[in-house]
């Protein structure tokens, strides 16, 4: 005898497909509705059960999606946010202090007095002048003397033409965890490492976590 | 004007070397000093020895990149150094010697000029690249021709080629790593993987030049450093201060957990060789330039080839990093390694890295043409600024 049913071809990926089952064997939708399992990424399922099954299928994906999660996490950093991520690495080693001036909330009282040996100064003729006066005076920044050093000396040699150039030998790669030598890459930032150990911690603290 | 000694100020980034020519060099940090614990007082220089708890300490520095900047507080810290608290000099009766970065700014050359005149009131005045004192200091002692002066300070480091005493411009070479980025990538990487330092620039200054050590094999150490019990023999402890019981902390072997003291300490391991490896691998960190012995060959290869046999032959290394253990002999062993085989090589390290260029100044003050250099405040009054152009070759 000949059973005919009608029934709708569906094509998924392993992993969905994997899930349909799932509803499937446990009910969820009140009945069995897969007709035939057909490969790795095709099913046969009846056509009644199409709509609740969407439906449902959304409000699962909806809630909580494995997928778009994994989406989010593979996001990769360009090219351009890695350069200004190293640059600013590099700046950071040239801070003088990480913290703020702890006395900066101090308001300097002017009563107290000053020990200066004031009854021996009185021998010199010119009163000297305030370092507050030397500052106003000479006030450029590295940036400002570094433009200014261009125009008063041109050609090399200057400062700028003093800087070594790069090595010629390739770069070495290291943890950075753990500080031993690497070799791999994260994917997603481009930060070294050399176990999964490590991958697990830099993952969990740095990563993407300063991006700016 | 034949006076018996000369003030000499080697101005350095981090600390400034001072004294007169007949005493011994006084080392007195250049900047000002913030601590939390003491809530009314800046420290100035030396003062910091004054100090009960320098944990948190904050710093102002004069220069930035290796460059004088903020004025107001050189003038503070130079009030300070000039005066009797410190090592105090009358500039009327005693010429002074004062060192500059190569390729010094044209307006900080101005404010220098005037300043000492003007303000300290000088009556001679030298200024004057402290790689020209050290290289003055080597040549009086070798009596050679050519050297190549490395001064690793706290800014950059600096490879200056000298050919018959004189500096050769188009060889000058400088790596923009000096001790302040080891210290700030010792902070950082401590931070991240153990305890949160950083804020303690001070402390970890001290831990670097208490633990670090330059390598001479560094992937071998690296391998020692991953071994695990008494193989292991690189990895150590450092026991932090608390400036109650201990005011600089010291090094030690690892003990087992039970020992314990209630001591902080940091636990040192592929740290201690890696941070002055920057030195030699600027790249590690990210900085694209080449590390000290390349750029020694770099720079002897820009020039005059009748010279480089000499040169070779003289290479002098000093500045703060000069102090790691096995610095020269890493620079030797590399530079050995780049240069042709048929030319010697010869590195040496200066005695006292750190007062090396100081101590040329003394010498330089006993040649006999040393006044020659000089600018006088009558000369200055005369013709100005313009003058200690020609005659300061910075």
């Amino acid at each position: 005898m000949v059973n005919v049913m009608k029934g709708v071809l569906v094509e998924c990926d392993p992993a969905m497909k994997q899930f349909l089952l799932h509803l499937d064997e446990t009910l969820a939708l009140g009945r069995k509705f897969i007709l035939q399992d057909l490969d790795e990424t095709h099913l046969f399922i009846s056509s009644d059960i199409v709509d609740t099954l969407q439906a449902r299928v959304d409000d699962l994906m909806d809630q909580e999606s494995g997928r778009v999660k994994d989406a989010e996490k593979k996001r990769v950093l360009d090219d351009v946010t890695r350069k200004r991520r190293a640059r600013k690495a590099i700046e950071a080693l040239e801070q003088d202090n990480f913290h703020d001036d702890p006395h900066a909330d101090l308001v300097m009282s002017k009563k107290v007095p000053k020990f200066a040996d004031s009854n021996e100064k009185p021998t010199r003729k010119k009163k000297s002048r305030s370092a507050e006066y030397y500052k106003m005076r000479f006030r450029k920044t590295f940036t400002q003397l570094v433009e200014e050093d261009a125009s008063f000396r041109p050609d090399p040699p200057n400062y700028l033409s003093a800087q070594v150039p790069p090595s010629r030998f390739p770069d070495r790669h290291f943890c950075a965890v753990c500080g031993f030598p690497s070799n791999y890459t994260c994917i997603p930032c481009g930060a070294r490492y050399c176990c999964v150990r490590c991958l697990g911690t830099h993952l969990d603290t740095r990563c993407l976590k300063w991006t700016a | 004007m034949n006076e018996t000694a000369c003030y000499i100020l080697d101005n350095g980034a981090y600390t400034a070397k001072v004294g007169l020519s007949s005493m011994a060099p006084k080392i007195v940090p250049n900047c000002i000093m913030k601590a939390k614990s003491e809530r009314r007082r800046p420290f100035i220089g030396s003062q910091i020895e004054e100090c009960r708890d320098a944990s948190g300490l904050f710093y102002i520095l004069p220069f930035q990149k290796g460059f004088l900047i903020n004025w107001d507080t050189q003038k503070t810290v130079w009030d300070y150094t000039f005066s009797k608290e410190c090592c105090p000099v009358n500039f009327n009766e005693t010429p002074l010697i004062v060192t500059e970065p190569l390729f010094n700014f044209h307006s900080i050359q101005e404010a220098m000029t005037e300043i000492f005149f003007e303000e300290y009131e000088c009556q001679s005045l030298l200024r004057i690249n402290s790689t020209d004192l050290a290289e003055y200091h080597y040549r009086k002692v070798h009596k050679n021709e050519c050297t190549v002066v490395v001064d690793s300070g706290y800014s950059f480091t600096y490879i200056v080629p000298y050919i018959n005493g004189k500096k050769y411009k188009n060889g000058i070479r400088r790596i923009d790593v000096g001790g302040k980025v080891l210290t700030n990538h010792l902070k950082e990487i401590l931070s991240y993987r153990q305890l949160n330092v950083m804020e303690e620039g001070y402390v970890i200054n001290q831990v670097k030049e208490d633990s670090c050590f330059v390598s001479q094999d560094f992937m071998g150490d690296m391998e020692i450093a991953r071994k695990k019990g008494s193989e292991n023999t690189i990895v150590k402890d450092y026991v932090l201060p608390d400036y109650t019981t201990l005011r600089r902390g010291y090094l030690r072997d690892i003990v087992k957990p039970d020992e314990d003291l209630e001591q902080q300490t940091i636990r040192l391991n592929n740290e201690r060789f890696s941070i002055p490896e920057l030195l030699f691998h600027p790249s590690d960190v990210g900085v694209p330039q080449m590390g000290i012995p390349e750029a020694i060959i770099h720079s002897i290869d820009l020039c005059p080839e009748k010279h480089k046999e000499s040169l070779l032959e003289n290479i002098i290394l000093y500045g703060g990093n000069a102090l790691f253990p096995g610095f020269r002999d890493k620079v030797y062993n590399e530079v050995r390694a780049f240069a042709l085989d048929h030319f010697d090589v010869n590195v040496s390290i200066a005695d006292n890295p750190i007062t090396y260029a100081w101590e040329g100044g003394k010498h330089f003050f006993r040649d006999p043409e040393f006044y020659s250099f000089c600018m006088t405040k009558e000369e200055y009054e005369e013709e100005g600024k313009a003058l200690a152009f020609e005659r300061f070759d910075i």
